[in-house]
């Protein structure tokens, strides 16, 4: 009974309040907890490498997420930009790693690099907000994507570039579970940052500068560095992500980093819940099965219909069902997946009293 | 001299497709409040709407020009309907995200539909060029700043003097206000939402004279949001002034940028200036400064 009782929208103690995972001190809790570190340690022992490639790219963009949702559901500043944060990690890997420096290395160095470029959108952005904000780092993404495809003897160009395999000394990761366990224990490692910033004085003000920024000035807080750090961390987390995707997909392009990635990202959070760290994982896991689904839909219809030739044009289905995704989301569940576990829990804890 | 001036002329024809197409949605801001990411794939839409007509249905030429404008009202009219009408009362956020969720589904649905290689619409206006000023422009230049020229002022008269323009006028000033006096509300927004898909339209076969129909449209539609922002984006006057610098700018980077960095430069160089704008004056350059009190 009391198992079901962790996921309340509200606290009851400063005890709780501290928590880094509420109700951590159930005891049922952390039998789950165990349970699901074992599975997740299990898995690419036990399944087939499709299923580890796909979940090596849900724990990638569940980094990505996380970034953005910072920025974007914790602080309120809406960016568009995420896609040249990720882009900028990913090329500086590939710059990084073609020198033989270890990965331990580079996947920070790539974050702070991306976070450099973070700082240098949020200066002209902290007057704006809105509308305003968003064309920005629309701009920002538009310029990042030109520098990148002009820039050809640092980034190979519109063609692309070779990222080599992450290694430190003489040992390399070559095999999906080698990315499997650095990929896993980096988005873990995010995700407690995440969960622990939020408990922080500075994710506190950056929740109050998304209530009301004049209110946070009033109550102290200075806007100016919170938006900033706000920026700083997202585009950290970014960069982290783009830099494991690079050295994921050994190649990597602009094409990589189009605006439809940066839409991606923000469905992502849209669908998972804003401002919670659970959100970003719960939507980045549902946003990488959707295009499988989509996949598995498309190649339904065209067995049914093959006059239709929906095959060839499986990449527009995709992003048509990302648009309508972040549509319907907006307009019928604005909390996210959040929203229906949190429902889940309150019908089994109300049972059978549910109103 | 003559290079400049021609690059002069080609970008001030541009510049009124963006104007043109930049007042869509000034106009749904200043009615709605909603500021629409989509209104470049709107542009788009319009034009394969246009293209489907014309070539695929086999209508004349100039008369599937109205046939897209009012199916694109109707798509107008059925967004905000069905999409925005739910939204009222919603945050920024949402709402812009929102219009880019939107975006994405008509980008993609388009593709979708017409595929991904470019289309050739019969040209409404004869080939060839003339001589203004010791320099050689295409006709289909002159046609463009004229048509637009020709709508853009109408737009103001109607939006000056009509029943319908002070009531959307009237929207735009205070919303309760309007309501109490007897005007819908949703029928203004219904309205505003319908003229802007028929203005991108209008735009789009415009541009579609000037550059070509493919994919890559969207991105000419959203060279609009430039223009809006560098004028303002409640001002009506701003985005006009707006629309012919960022079509000036991006012909002269054509002309003169291009050859030193291989192409590309005109897509960038309107965002550059956004971004320079939006530093030294956030409200754009004619917009009215949003006074916050506590």
């Amino acid at each position: 009974m009391s198992s079901l009782n962790f996921y309340r929208n509200y606290r009851l103690s400063y005890l709780e309040d501290r928590q880094l995972i509420a109700g951590i001190h159930n005891f049922w809790i952390r039998i789950w907890m165990l349970f699901l570190v074992a599975v997740l340690v299990c898995v690419p022992f036990v399944f087939e490498s499709y299923l580890v490639y796909t979940l090596n790219l849900a724990a990638i963009s569940v980094i990505g997420a996380l970034g953005l949702n910072l920025l974007i559901g914790n602080t309120g500043q809406i960016s568009l930009a995420h896609a040249s944060f990720l882009a900028l990690g990913a090329y500086t890997t590939a710059y990084l790693a073609k020198l033989d420096v270890p990965f331990i290395l580079v996947i920070p160095i790539s974050g702070a690099v991306a976070a450099a470029a973070g700082c240098l959108i949020a200066l002209p952005s902290l007057r704006l907000k809105g509308l305003y904000l968003a064309l920005a780092t629309l701009s920002f993404y538009v310029i990042v994507d030109f520098l990148l495809r002009k820039a050809s003897s640092l980034t190979g160009g519109s063609a692309g570039t070779h990222v080599p395999q992450p290694g430190i000394f003489s040992w390399t990761i070559t095999t999906d579970r080698g990315f499997y366990f650095l990929i896993l224990t980096t988005a873990v490692l995010c995700a407690i940052f995440v969960a622990n910033l939020q408990r922080t004085w500075v994710g506190r003000a950056m929740m109050a500068v998304r209530d009301s920024d004049i209110a946070a000035e009033m109550a102290g807080i200075s806007v100016f560095r919170t938006k900033l750090i706000a920026f700083a961390l997202s585009s950290f987390l970014g960069g982290i992500a783009g830099s494991l995707l690079g050295y994921y997909l050994q190649f990597i392009s602009p094409d990589n980093f189009s605006l439809a990635v940066s839409v991606a990202y923000i469905a992502t959070i849209i669908v998972g819940g804003l401002g919670t760290v659970f959100g970003s994982i719960v939507g980045a896991i549902f946003m990488t099965i959707l295009p499988e689904l989509v996949r598995v839909g498309v190649h339904a219809i065209s067995r049914i219909y093959p006059t239709l030739d929906v095959q060839t044009k499986g990449a527009f289905v995709e992003g048509a069902v990302y648009g309508l995704v972040i549509i319907l989301f907006l307009m019928f569940k604005p909390e996210g997946m959040v929203r229906y576990w949190r429902d889940l829990m309150t019908y089994f804890r109300s049972w059978p009293f549910g109103h | 001299m003559e290079f400049f001036l021609q690059l002069m002329l080609t970008g001030i024809a541009l510049g009124s497709g963006y104007a043109l197409s930049g007042l869509g949605f000034v106009l749904i801001y200043k009615a709605t409040g909603v500021f629409n990411f989509s209104h470049g794939h709107l542009t788009m839409a319009g034009a394969y709407f246009f293209y489907m007509f014309q070539v695929q249905l086999g209508l004349p030429p100039w008369w599937s020009v109205p046939a897209a404008v009012l199916s694109m009202f109707l798509v107008g009219v059925l967004i905000e309907r069905y999409c925005l009408r739910r939204m009222v009362g919603e945050s920024v956020i949402s709402i812009i995200m929102l219009t880019i969720g939107l975006g994405t589904l008509i980008r993609n649905l388009v593709g979708l539909i017409w595929g991904t290689q470019p289309k050739a619409p019969v040209p409404l206006f004869e080939p060839g060029s003339i001589m203004v000023l010791g320099a050689q422009v295409p006709r289909v230049y002159i046609w463009t700043l004229i048509v637009a020229t020709i709508l853009i002022v109408s737009f103001v008269i109607y939006f000056r003097r009509s029943s319908q323009g002070v009531a959307m006028r009237a929207v735009a000033f205070h919303q309760d206000h309007a309501s109490l006096t007897g005007i819908s509300i949703h029928r203004i927004f219904a309205l505003s939402w319908g003229l802007a898909g028929a203005m991108a339209t209008i735009s789009g076969i415009l541009m579609v004279q000037l550059v070509g129909l493919d994919l890559s449209l969207d991105a000419r539609g959203l060279s609009a949001f430039p223009a809006a922002i560098l004028g303002g984006i409640d001002s009506i006057g701003g985005v006009i002034l707006g629309g012919l610098i960022i079509g000036v700018a991006e012909s002269m980077a054509g002309g003169y940028l291009d050859p030193l960095v291989d192409g590309g430069s005109k897509e960038v160089v309107g965002y550059i200036v956004l971004l320079l704008i939006l530093m030294v004056r956030p409200y754009g350059l004619f917009g009215t400064p949003e006074v916050r009190k506590v």
